[in-house]
Order: C-alpha cells, then structure tokens, then sequence
C-alpha cells in the first residue's frame, strides 16, 4: 500500500465537495420533477407521517328531517363527532347548501350545543360543556349565513391528535309560535358541516 | 522516539499505518461530501429567495406522496391569473389566517375562484383560493432539508438533538485527515516527511480529539489551539536536525504558513455557519403549514306543515232567516273556522256546520259568493277554494241559500 502522500489527501479533501454540490442539484432536480411534473394525482392513503381524521356516527341519515312542522314545533337530536387524527388539529362547525322556501328558515330557532354523553338519535344523557357550552343560538337561517366555511365556522375544539377524541353535538330546533302564515308549507334545509384542520 | 531506517522496506507496522492514513482520508472526504451535499441543498432551499422566490417548509402529509413533511419547496411567484388546473398552488390559506396552504388547483371555481386538494386528502379544500391570494406556483422541491424545522414545531426535541449531535460528530471527521494534509505545510520534502512520520501517529490522533472538541462551529480557537499543539511536537523532531538561522526561517516559514491555514479553515467554517445561518433566517421564516382537513357532514331538512282547506262546501237554509254552512276538513285540529265573505268574517265556530245570520251583509236581495277559513293556532289560516253562495232577502236581514 502506498503512502498517503498530502497531496493525495487534500486532493481525497476537496474533490468531494464539487462532487457533493453537483449531487446536491440532481437531489434537487430530480425530487422537483417527480413532485411537479405530473399534474394529476391518484389519491393515496399511505401517508407516512400525522394526520387528521374525522367521523361521525349519523350513518349517513339525516340529523332531522321533519315534516309538518306547525308554530311551536320543536325536536332535538344529538351527534357524536370523533376525530381519530395524530396531529392536533381545529375543528370548527359550518353550514351547507342553505336552501329556503317561504322564510322558513328564517322562522325556525336553532340551537346547538356541545357537550359529552348522548349520540345519533338519543340525547339522552347529553351535558352541555361548562365553558362554551353553547355554540349558536340563533335562526337557522343566521347559520346559513353567519357560518360557511371553516373560517367562519363554529366551535372551539381541539382535539390534540393523541388518540380518538369525541364530542356530542346537541341540536334544538324550534319553529317560532309567532311564524307567520307566509311560513306554511315552507321548506329549509341546511347542511352541517364539521371540518378538522391540522393547526 | 522510534526511527525507521527510511530507504528499508515497509514493516507490518508500516502497512498497518498506511491503512489506518487511508481510511482516515476516506472518512474524512466522505465526511465532507455530506456536509456539503447538505450545504447544497440548503442552499437550493435558501438561495432562490434572493431573487424573490418563497421557500416553505412542509409541515403535513396533505400532498403526499408528492411532498412529505420536511420538504422544502421553492415557489416562482405567478400572477393569480396565470395559473392553470394541475398545478401545486402556494397561497394564502383563507381558513386559517395567517397560514399559507400549499395545494393543488384541481379545478376553477365560482367566481374566478381556484378549488384546491391536497392530493392526500380525501376532499377538496371546503374554501375555494381567491386568485389574488395565489402567492406562486411550486417548482423546486428541496427533500428533508426542513426536517429540523417540523421537529422543533412539534417539539420532537429528541430528534433535533440526536440530528446536532450527528452534524458535530460530522463536522468532527471532517478533520480526521488533517494532520496528513498540514504535512505539506512543512518546508521539507519527502525526506523529512519520512522522519516525521512515527511522530505523526500520536500527533493525528490528539488532532482528532481536538478537532471535535471544537464542535460544529469549528472556531479560530480550536484551530489555533491544534496548529500549536502540532508545531510543539514537529519542533522536537526538528531541533536535533536542524540548527541556527536556517532553523528560525523555517520557524517564521511555519509562522506565517499556520497563519494562512488558520485564514483559510476559518474561512471554511464562516463559510459553513453563514449558509447555516442564512439558511435558517430564509427557509423557516416561511415555515408553513401544508393543511390537512378531512370533513364529516351531517344535513337537516324541515317542511312546514300546510293547513288543510275546507271543502265541500254546503248552504243548508235553517228557516229562521240563518243558513247553515257546512263544509269537511280533515287536516290537524283546528282552533276554530270562519266563514267568509272576501275578508269579512260572517262567522265563527269550532265545527261544521257555521250558523250564519244576515247581519254582516249590507247589500239587500244580493248572492254573495262565501268560502270557509281554517283558522289553526295563533296565526296560521288556510281559506278554502271551494264556494258556495248565499242570498240576501230584499228586506231585512233574512238569508238564504242561493
């Protein structure tokens, strides 16, 4: 074996790094074309790092569906909304696809609380949260308006993506007993939205 | 002091050291090919936003397999109404103020709007991207250069430490070659070189020692420190050798030599820390998040109830100068019900039928056309279409069926 002489060694020192600068643009050319040169993508559910997840146990059925209300009318329903995400996240509550037909919208007092105990169909057990144990009291329609998108929308939980965490919802509706007589036969309908983004 | 006879031929001990001389070159080459690979990309990540493009970190899995956390992505600014469907979108997230969303344009939206989804996600972004929001459109990924910065984010402090642990230790190979290349700074040749050897072996390893002593910033100090710690040892063998004013020229020689290496290492390591530094100021000022949503809905629809007409309407004349007015209603149980003439209430009771007395009818010897009003609760009514008639008498308030 030959000795180490130190030109051999500065020339071992120094090749390196033009090598390495070079490596380092192909690293970067490369990575940018298998990101961006597709513009389409199939979707995947192998990621590898956090993220969040949202369910909640309606079934896909309708929270209310009621028909013939009169002035005075009035029902309740609980929801459980269950984030099982691993990073925290913001989950804030939102209308959808606010439709109304003679103003009944606008007639019909909505309530909405969270809280624990109670699910789909029963809200037997429910107990409103202490702090911000109401999160809209108002007319359906108001939420329609007031509550769109995730900006807008409603809600302080945060779940911190440790493990499953759940949250019931308590919805009170009321047809108002002073609706007036326009209000017959009138139809709303409105979507709930609960959006979870990693904050 | 060992002395080897310079012109014998190599001992095992030799070929042993050679060895070990070669595999310290190799590390510490390789050592420095990482570091400024990592140099590199760093400043791929950095070095664009001089000329204006935005580096971001990515901090969520939202676009994977595209982009993983820790990548750092450049951004070319574009006008909002230059982009086109397809595209990886750096913007302003319009749900999280202050956050910056770095989706994909899947299609357009209302109002010149931009939908966006990040490729991962189930759904697209619930708020559409307003084009004047649109910073630039993503074009170099830089991968895991911005590892450190979600680590810190998430307060994964044990990764980040075992990561500046790792860059000392490499910083510290760097130099585990040093003493073979500082031979060169000796004014002798091969010769001497060959004298000095044996006492390079104890004089490489406490460089190495020193050099990761000196840690990741590998400041003036510890490099001076080495380079007095050399000349000692070198002085021992060269004094017996050499003598007197050659002696002190060689001694200002490796004077002045050791102040130009001290110039040129530490220009290397200012070199290192200002990338490092600039690095860091650039890239994870625009740290941002890559938003993961996922959405779970739930809809309501309420149909007012529509109060039944009357119908059927019948006249039937009582004889005493009243009619009765009778009628069938089957909707929900009403408060009462009313019979009318246009507005006017003629009468009112709880069932069918409604006796009606000629009082509220002025016009003599007239038909009036009368329908049967529901009234339900407070406020609601519901008139009836159906009619039926009823007549006046030419005198007094007498009616009767027409």
């Amino acid at each position: 074996m030959s000795r180490v002489t130190p030109r051999a060694a500065r020339l071992a020192a120094w090749i390196t790094i033009p090598a390495a600068l070079v490596a380092s643009g192909v690293v970067v050319s490369t990575a940018s074309y298998s990101a961006f040169s597709a513009t389409t993508v199939n979707p995947t559910s192998n990621w590898t790092a956090g993220n969040v997840a949202l369910t909640d146990d309606d079934n896909n059925t309708a929270l209310f569906n009621a028909t013939g209300l009169k002035p005075g009318s009035t029902g309740v329903n609980c929801i459980t909304v269950t984030s099982t995400g691993s990073l925290p996240s913001t989950v804030k509550l939102y209308g959808t696809n606010a439709a109304t037909t003679n103003a009944l919208a606008s007639n019909i007092n909505l309530t909405v609380e969270q809280g624990t105990g109670g699910g789909f169909g029963s809200c037997t057990g429910f107990t409103p949260a202490t702090t911000s144990g109401t999160l809209y009291s108002g007319t359906v329609a108001g939420f329609g308006t007031a509550s769109t998108n995730f900006a807008t929308g409603v809600g302080t939980w945060a779940p911190t993506g440790s493990g499953s965490e759940s949250r019931v919802y308590r919805f009170t509706y009321t047809l108002s007993s002073t609706a007036p007589n326009t209000v017959q036969g009138g139809t709303a309908a409105l979507g709930f939205t609960w959006e979870a983004q990693n904050s | 002091m060992v002395t080897i006879d310079v012109h014998g031929g190599p001992t095992p001990h030799d070929v042993l050291h050679d060895a070990v001389d070669w595999a310290r070159v190799v590390v510490a080459a390789l050592a420095r090919g990482i570091v400024a690979t990592l140099l590199g990309l760093a400043l791929w990540a950095a070095a664009p936003a001089v000329i204006g493009w935005q580096p971001t970190t990515v901090m969520t899995g939202s676009m994977e397999p595209r982009l993983a956390p820790g990548d750092v992505v450049v951004s070319r600014p574009v006008p909002g109404d230059d982009v086109r469907v397809g595209q990886v979108l750096l913007a302003d997230d319009p749900d999280q103020p202050g956050h910056l969303r770095m989706h994909r344009y899947v299609e357009a939206g209302p109002d010149r709007t931009l939908v966006t989804k990040g490729d991962a996600n189930p759904q697209q972004d619930s708020t559409p991207l307003e084009r004047s929001a649109v910073h630039g459109v993503a074009f170099l990924r830089v991968p895991l250069v911005g590892s450190p910065i979600v680590w810190l984010r998430d307060g994964d402090w044990i990764r980040t430490a075992v990561l500046a642990l790792g860059v000392v230790a490499l910083l510290a190979l760097c130099t585990v070659d040093g003493s073979l290349r500082r031979l060169a700074a000796s004014p002798s040749d091969e010769d001497e070189d060959e004298d000095e050897d044996p006492n390079e072996d104890g004089d490489g390893g406490t460089d190495g020692d020193e050099d990761g002593d000196g840690g990741a910033v590998a400041d003036g100090a510890g490099a001076g420190q080495e380079a007095r710690d050399g000349t000692a040892t070198r002085l021992q063998t060269a004094s017996p050798t050499v003598r007197g004013r050659a002696d002190d020229s060689r001694r200002s020689a490796r004077r002045r030599e050791r102040r130009a290496r001290r110039v040129r290492r530490s220009g290397g390591a200012a070199t290192v820390v200002a990338v490092a530094v600039a690095t860091g100021v650039l890239a994870p000022a625009q740290a941002v998040a890559v938003p993961w949503s996922r959405t779970t809905a739930t809809t309501t629809s309420f149909t007012a109830l529509t109060v039944p007409q009357a119908t059927a309407l019948t006249c039937a004349a009582n004889g005493d100068g009243s009619v009765n007015i009778g009628f069938t209603y089957g909707g929900p149980a009403a408060t009462s019900f009313s019979v009318l003439n246009g507005t006017t209430v003629l009468a009112t009771g709880a069932t069918s039928p409604i006796r009606v007395t000629g009082s509220g009818l002025l016009n003599l010897g007239q038909v009036y056309t009368v329908t049967v009003r529901v009234n339900y609760l407070d406020n609601w009514t519901s008139t009836s279409t159906a009619t039926t008639r009823v007549q006046t008498a030419l005198v007094g308030t007498n009616l009767s069926c027409a």
